[in-house]
């Protein structure tokens, strides 16, 4: 019982990490990879494979009740391994803060402010992050779950408003396939579902051990992230085309751009929606600010978080402005995803054979 | 006291915010329309009108004054787009802003001698154009057309986008082209019809429309109003309009067919690698207008001769359009995407191909009316 209390909030930070720049730009990138209207099967296929990376992390962490990957890292593959993949592992969250909040801060430049300098931006974001971090997980949660009722409202705001827009023609054919191509959109929607890994940093505050309400914690979490983005490639193919997709920069924005009832009433749509998605970046930027923060100090044994919270939070701003423009931006996507493939799999699966190894010895 | 003065401190936020970007609404010169010319000169080949509001002139408004033009137009000339856009500032003091921009009015000429790729490609980068602005095309300069005074709206820009939403009430307005549309066709690689728009004894007047061919991306030829019927059969937008019959051939004999409901199904038809289509209308019309005193409405079977002509009528339209379209090898009646849909095998062998095939491809056409009523009253 006490865990099924414990569920929705961790079901709401699961969902709100997960979502965040995916839902801009992933259209374009699958668009480009598959090219056929029927790519939102694509994220079907990231999905399954998500939450079976999502089953293999839980079946280590089951292993070492109210302990962090962090925790767990020294203990496995001894003291000095241990803190290097720990350092893997800050960076990763590092990275993916900096790439976040980057894109977030272009498109705030596009379509909000222009003339507001990106530091500004940026500045503002990491600075709230900072204080909310500094309060602890379960004030998180709580965050999360406030804001969690407006994301939502602002997706099936667009969504409804979307619908009259979709032209069926541009979804069609669906039944004739390539799969190879599919499959190979597999590899850029299945990093639109990173967020679950951070199962390993709350598994050290929340008893996460038995199957059943795990297993449907990540199933509920990356279930309802899939269905989110399978609706939202069904609009944006059916709004723009997929051959648009594949030139658009933010397609989810221009969907949203082309929202309009008549008379000068009811128009540029798009940037009541950019409130919504901002939030969302926060919850992903916060999420992974604390991760990074609990596995820096954690490897370091400091006592005084605060130090720590502030260089993580100058290390972010740093790399976040380090890419010079979009292009540049989109390219260190590609790095980050190597960084992920090392944290999401390499690192779970290596602690996991090792436990087994440590098992046969005692 | 200490709690005082954080409450004090916090209050001050209420005072001190700010915006680095806040623009005064009044300070903004808002644009409706803009239309682009071609100018037969070396250096500045382009000429592009701004159509400004001038909201003193705007009548009910606190501030507005009765009697006044409610917008203005500026003219400039120059060779590229964004340069002519940061010269109105040398003219104007309101930079413009498009964010709530209605319609562009492309000239035949500048369509003649500039792809539209390239010509557009200035308005889709810049994040203030909207996807939903209506496209037109016109003979005359485009700057006449948004000079033209408006009758029932305060802009002529705005007229123009209210006037292609007429669409269901006759056969011969296309549906507005939407800049985003503009955009998907040529990305697809197609070929479409951008509305054409005239002036007539001095009124803005929907006509019919330019062909643009995906090769090129410039005109390819015109297609009057009745072709812009035929076409709307065809590609399934018909929604409202008439059929016309007249009756022995001669012209004091006609009937007036209204259209209710319509619908139109492409079928792409494989036999032995080769590929036909079939084009099913069906549609449901209604009595509208009788010269033909006799008819006697409460005969059974007295629709049975005006269905058989009415299909006749719409029949030949359909095929003009396509024997049009045949022979510019210009695919802008959907033929290729059904084909896309619903033999995507075919298409993936075929698509490199389709130009050579569209031109010969053949269709058979078959139109189903169904006549619902005559209308409340038939004086006999």
């Amino acid at each position: 019982m006490q865990n099924n209390q414990h569920s929705l909030p961790i079901i709401i930070f699961f969902i709100s990490t997960i979502i965040g720049v995916g839902i801009v730009t992933l259209p374009r990138e699958t668009a480009s990879v598959v090219g056929q209207p029927n790519m939102w099967i694509s994220v079907i296929l990231g999905g399954i494979v998500a939450f079976i990376n999502a089953l293999l992390i839980f079946m280590l962490m089951k292993k070492y009740p109210l302990k962090t990957v962090f925790d767990i890292a020294p203990e496995l593959v001894g003291k000095w391994f241990g803190k290097l993949f720990n350092l893997v592992f800050v960076c990763y969250t590092i990275a993916i803060s900096a790439y976040v909040i980057r894109t977030m801060a272009e498109i705030v430049n596009y379509y909000l402010l222009d003339k507001t300098p990106k530091i500004v931006v940026l500045l503002v974001l990491v600075l709230s992050c900072m204080y909310l971090v500094s309060s602890g997980l379960p004030n998180i949660l709580l965050f999360f779950q406030l804001y969690f009722p407006i994301i939502l409202f602002m997706f099936l705001l667009l969504t409804l408003l979307s619908i009259k827009n979709i032209e069926p023609t541009h979804l069609r054919p669906i039944l004739y396939m390539d799969g190879i191509d599919l499959l190979k959109g597999v590899n850029s929607t299945f990093f639109s579902f990173v967020g679950y890994e951070l199962l390993m940093v709350l598994s050290g505050e929340h008893r996460l051990t038995r199957w059943k309400p795990v297993a449907s914690i990540l199933g509920i979490s990356i279930g309802s992230v899939c269905f989110i983005y399978v609706l939202f490639f069904i609009l944006n193919i059916g709004v723009l085309s997929i051959e648009e997709l594949k030139v658009i920069t933010f397609p989810t924005i221009e969907m949203a751009k082309a929202i309009e009832f008549q008379g000068f009433f009811f128009e540029r749509f798009e940037l009541l929606f950019l409130f919504g998605w901002i939030i969302t970046i926060f919850t992903t930027l916060t999420a992974y600010y604390y991760s990074a923060m609990l596995g820096f100090c954690k490897t370091v044994n400091c006592k005084k978080t605060f130090l720590i919270n502030a260089i993580i939070g100058l290390v972010i701003l740093i790399l976040s402005l380090l890419p010079s423009g979009i292009t540049e931006l989109f390219s260190y996507g590609t790095y980050l995803n190597y960084l992920s493939y090392a944290s999401l799999i390499a690192i779970p699966l290596l602690l996991f054979l090792f436990s087994f190894k440590k098992g046969a010895m005692k | 006291m200490k709690k005082g003065l954080l409450v004090f401190i916090s209050l001050q936020l209420l005072f001190l915010t700010s915006c680095w970007d806040s623009n005064e609404i009044e300070d903004l010169g808002m644009i409706m329309g803009i239309g682009l010319d071609y100018n037969e000169s070396d250096e500045d080949i382009f000429s592009m009108t701004n159509q400004y509001v001038v909201p003193n002139n705007i009548e009910g408004t606190q501030i507005g004054r009765s009697g006044g033009i409610p917008y203005q137009n500026l003219t400039l000339t120059g060779s590229n787009f964004f340069q002519i856009i940061r010269e109105n500032s040398l003219e104007t003091d309101r930079p413009p802003n498009y964010t709530h921009l209605k319609s562009i009015v492309l000239s035949e000429k500048l369509l003649k001698e500039e792809p539209l790729k390239q010509l557009i490609s200035f308005f889709l980068r810049d994040h203030e154009f909207r996807r939903t602005v209506a496209v037109f095309i016109t003979k005359e300069s485009s700057s006449d057309i948004l000079a033209v005074e408006p009758t029932k709206e305060m802009f002529p820009a705005v007229q123009l986008k209210e006037l292609t939403q007429n669409h269901d009430r006759s056969l011969y307005i296309q549906d507005t082209l939407k800049f985003g549309e503009v955009s998907k066709k040529i990305t697809e690689g197609s070929s479409f019809i951008i509305p054409e728009v005239g002036i007539n004894k001095g009124r803005l007047r929907l006509l019919g429309g330019g062909i643009i061919s995906n090769k090129t991306e410039q005109i390819a030829g015109w297609l009057t109003p009745q072709e812009i019927g035929g076409l709307k059969w065809i590609t399934n937008e018909v929604s409202g309009g008439l059929v016309a019959i007249k009756e022995k051939n001669s012209p004091e004999d006609q009937a007036v067919l209204e259209i209710m409901k319509a619908n139109t199904t492409i079928e792409p038809v494989i036999k032995g690698g080769q590929l036909s289509v079939q084009l099913k209308v069906k549609s449901s019309l209604r009595l509208a207008e009788d010269w033909e005193i006799k008819r006697d409405v409460f005969q059974e079977g007295w629709e049975d001769q005006l269905k058989e002509q009415g299909e006749k009528v719409v029949k030949e339209e359909i095929e003009h359009v396509i024997s049009i379209a045949q022979e510019q090898k210009l695919d802008y009646l959907e033929l290729g995407m059904w084909t896309s849909i619903k033999e995507p095998a075919y298409w993936q062998n075929n698509h490199q191909d389709w130009e050579r095939i569209f031109a010969q491809l053949p269709v058979t056409i078959d139109v189903d009316f169904t006549l619902t009523g005559y209308g409340t009253q038939d004086i006999n």
